[in-house]
């Protein structure tokens, strides 16, 4: 029994990171009903991203906040470039594009980095481009690097590090944040007025590209603050994370109600302390199957998630 | 309660009973009922954003209504699978037309009628004769149709690039394609010129009379609408507000208060003009 | 001589085994309009299954005429991927939205797990020991016999249901036309011509690795045929040929550019999507002088 407690508080700490990623594919799922499926490579970008910068010597916060702003200009350029063009030519379009822009992304890291692992102070290949880099960070033995506590809360039978309940006090508030955020602001509104009603949004006055292009910014921004939580927590980053999370992460969506923000949250730290319990009772093999596993089973007994509404196709 | 003057008709096809759908809080339609008789043209009129479209949705199951229900003759077809309706012999066009924009204007017609060589897709490849005769002969049944609506010249035609018009009367030669007894028309003459008009009339006459189906059509030329129809429903905020024939739905007076009591206030997006003209 | 014909076997073989792949992921992504990212799944599938059929259930039955055996092998590992086809789409396709896409992928990612785990058939190390049965001759003989039947199956009325519910469910449904049984026709069959790829394949180089199911080999088989022009059955072809000839001709080019073809495809797939949804096949049209019809001038002139 306590070992089975001992799961559920193991498995919050990668829930969390899943339930980040999960609400970019939520949100952008829910405007434009479209699986972005280079969403979990903008937090494989976003991860080499931080870990880069924290690296050169920015302090971490500056890092993290360089490093949302900058994957998430990318990603509202991609949209423009990549998707946007294909509003209205059906739902395989974008869907291969998207494919498309997930194994460029993939390739290109792999390419200019290398396909080997990376962890803390990572250090940029040879090449005329990190030199540059290296000469406008020229001090990079003061490297700050981030340090998540590692203190234990002990509580005999149950032993809570402080990291985990860190990285999920950091999911919950920013579940909570972009809630509040889709309620009360006014682009927030925008998107949830988009999710529901496109043509309505449109006549009321709602600026379509510019809130769709908020909706990609913040997602991949949420996407690289996973980046960061997740590389500190292995204290690894390569170039498949994004496709494996990534996965994971959108069925962690699924699970919870894609469409609906709370219900990334849950659906992720459902499916983080799943695949922790296959691995406690020995049945580490068969982790990485669970997402898929639970993915089948909600579209089959509730299609809408756990959170989710049942949808009206508009004829 | 309004009194249906079509219990009086006999031979009713298609039978709506007390149709109700919300969405949400919204009550799109309430309480609609409707007959549409076998060889007669029954005309569902009202300002834009009435629950027109809803209807027809509700009747070809698209949506499932929350009450109410849909017959066909004696069969059931309430909340059914849109498909199983379109198979009993309830079949339609879309206001914003739905063509097949992968294929050509053949290809459109011989797809309405696939569901009735199902099952033998297997023998249809290996060309088993019996099989071939029968493609034939849907061949030949899908090009009577178009000659029927005037596609003849356009078959090999991509369907999407055809003329507006003739891709109007495309979609009604593939909604007859599936042998249907009640053809539902949703705006067949929006966006066609007045010859057009006359004679996609003429047209709609000739598959009533050569084909003996009953035709239920949405439209907002009220012309077109008085001329073609023995009976009228007039369906405003989702309620049926009057019904019969042409003559007796334009004195009603709840139904020019419907269409230009919305004159009234500055809202002219809810107000169809064309209609409001033709009326008065 | 000789030796050139024995290195250019190889290639072959594989040209027409990812062709007969290929036109399986037409049926599905051009033919339904549905995305499948586990094709290379329901060929390793069909090649396990039909290598599991040769060593074991064969023998065991008393099969050992080569051409039968193979040709049970292909059904076999046909029928084998229809199944897992059956079991991945049912859940999936009842549905709106792209649920599809992802599952196929999960399930890859299952599959390559569970195959790694069963001894039986060789675990991480691969299933060794399959009888030759398969030829040069065999695959094309098969390929030939997919593309006749893919290309009489598009006339059919399933294969007329199945495009008219990728232009339009809704308009498909108020025809008369179950469209979750379309879809589900097309992906299934899609999968089981994967999974006769896959039977071919074992008999052909004896040896199957888990990694066969990865989901590096289904984007390759997805990128030839987008590449290729998914509208057409000799689109597929012709983007198979692409993917198996680049990687041969790049063979004697320096690392980097080898390494980073990848890269090129990826990008050429989003070019693809965005400037030429019908592939380099309509390329191919343009500059080969064909009798121009009335549809071709129809189609010019309205666009």
């Amino acid at each position: 029994m306590f070992d089975f407690i001992q799961y559920l508080f193991d498995g919050l700490a990668v829930g969390s990171v899943y339930a980040l990623i999960a609400l970019g594919y939520s949100m952008v799922f829910g405007v434009l009903q479209l699986v972005n499926f280079a969403h979990g490579e903008l937090f494989m970008v976003g991860a080499y991203f931080v870990m880069y910068a924290i690296s050169l010597g920015l302090p971490w916060p500056l890092a993290l906040a360089f490093g949302m702003c900058s994957v998430g200009f990318f990603a509202v350029i991609m949209e423009r470039l990549c998707y946007k063009p294909l509003r209205g030519a059906g739902k395989l379009a974008p869907l291969i594009t998207a494919v498309g822009l997930s194994l460029l992304l993939q390739n290109l890291v792999q390419a200019i980095l290398g396909p080997n692992p990376q962890s803390y102070p990572a250090s940029l290949p040879e090449g005329y481009f990190s030199n540059a880099l290296k000469s406008i960070f020229p001090s990079p033995e003061q490297i700050q690097l981030p340090q998540l506590p590692e203190g234990l809360f002990d509580w005999g039978e149950i032993v809570v590090r402080h990291r985990d309940l860190l990285i999920f006090i950091v999911a919950v508030a920013v579940t909570l944040g972009l809630e509040l955020f889709l309620r009360k602001s006014r682009p927030g509104r925008g998107i949830r007025a988009l999710a529901l009603q496109p043509n309505a949004a449109k006549l009321v006055g709602v600026p379509f590209d510019f809130t769709i292009s908020i909706t990609f910014f913040i997602g991949a921004a949420l996407a690289v603050l996973a980046g960061l939580l997740q590389g500190m927590a292995d204290n690894q980053v390569t170039p498949y994370m994004g496709i494996s999370s990534g996965l994971k992460a959108f069925a962690a969506a699924v699970l919870g109600g894609i469409g609906v923000i709370p219900g990334a949250l849950v659906g992720g730290l459902v499916l983080g302390i799943a695949e922790r319990l296959l691995v406690g009772y020995d049945l580490s093999t068969y982790k990485d199957g669970a997402a898929f596993f639970i993915l089948i089973i909600v579209l089959l007994l509730r299609p809408q998630g756990l959170l989710g509404k049942a949808r009206m196709v508009k004829v | 309660m309004i009194p249906l003057s079509d219990r009086k008709i006999t031979n009713v096809l298609l039978k709506a009973e007390n149709l109700t759908i919300r969405f949400g809080g919204l009550v799109a339609v309430q309480n609609f009922s409707l007959s549409v008789p076998a060889k007669q043209i029954v005309g569902l009129i009202g300002p834009n954003g009435a629950g027109k479209t809803t209807v027809f949705n509700l009747m070809t199951g698209v949506y499932k209504p929350n009450e109410g229900s849909v017959h066909l003759e004696d069969l059931e077809l309430t909340a059914r699978g849109a498909h199983i309706i379109a198979r009993s012999g309830v079949a339609r066009t879309f206001q914003n037309i739905r063509l097949f924009a992968g294929l050509t204007v053949l290809e459109n017609v011989v797809a309405a009628q696939s569901w009735h060589r199902r099952g033998k897709s297997l023998a249809s490849l290996i060309s088993w004769p019996s099989v071939v005769a029968e493609e034939k002969e849907f061949l030949k049944q899908a090009k009577s149709v178009l000659a029927f609506v005037g596609l003849s010249d356009y078959e090999e035609w991509e369907a999407t690039s055809l003329p507006y018009g003739l891709q109007r009367k495309l979609e009604i030669a593939r909604a007859l394609m599936t042998r249907p007894r009640v053809l539902l028309l949703d705006e067949p003459a929006a966006g066609m010129n007045p010859t057009e008009k006359d004679e996609l009339a003429e047209l709609v006459r000739k598959i009533c009379s050569n084909y003996g189906l009953g035709v239920l059509l949405i439209e907002h030329d009220m012309k077109f609408v008085m001329n073609l129809c023995s009976q009228i429903t007039v369906l405003d905020h989702g309620e049926v507000i009057a019904v019969g024939t042409p003559s007796e739905v334009q004195k009603n007076p709840k139904v020019i208060e419907a269409y230009l009591g919305a004159d009234s206030s500055s809202d002219t997006s809810s107000l169809d003009l064309a209609t409001r003209e033709k009326l008065v | 001589m000789e030796q050139l014909i024995e290195y250019s076997i190889l290639p072959l073989m594989l040209f027409g085994i990812t062709a007969i792949q290929a036109l399986g992921l037409q049926l599905i992504l051009g033919g339904a309009g549905l995305l499948s990212l586990g094709h290379a799944a329901f060929y390793a599938v069909g090649g396990y299954s039909a290598a599991a059929f040769s060593v074991y259930a064969g023998p065991a039955l008393g099969i050992t005429q080569p051409f039968l055996l193979m040709s049970l092998s292909l059904f076999v590992g046909g029928f084998s991927a229809l199944l897992a086809g059956l079991l991945v789409a049912i859940p999936c396709l009842r549905l709106q939205g792209d649920y599809l896409a992802m599952a196929t992928l999960g399930f890859a990612e299952i599959l390559g797990t569970a195959l790694k785990n069963i001894e039986s058939v060789g675990g991480t190390r691969g299933f060794t020991g399959i009888p030759k049965l398969s030829s040069l001759a065999w695959v094309f003989a098969t390929l030939g016999a997919v593309w006749w039947a893919l290309s009489r199956f598009r006339r059919t009325g399933l294969g007329m249901a199945i495009q008219a519910t990728r232009d339009d469910e809704i308009a498909s449904r108020s025809l008369g036309i179950n469209t979750y049984s379309a879809k589900l026709s097309a992906f299934v069959v899609g999968s089981a011509i994967a999974g006769i790829a896959g039977a071919l394949y074992v008999h052909a180089l004896q040896f199957i690795s888990p990694d066969e199911a990865d989901f590096s080999r289904s984007v390759i088989i997805v990128l030839a045929v987008v590449i290729g022009g998914m509208t057409s059955l000799f689109g597929s072809v012709l983007g198979a040929l692409i993917l198996v000839a680049v990687p041969e001709a790049l063979r004697f080019a320096p690392d980097a550019i080898r390494e980073q073809r990848m890269i090129y495809f990826a990008l050429i797939v989003i070019f693809v999507m965005l400037f030429s949804p019908k592939g380099l096949q309509s390329l191919l049209e343009r500059f080969l002088p064909r009798k121009k019809s009335k549809i071709a001038a129809a189609r010019g002139g309205s666009k």
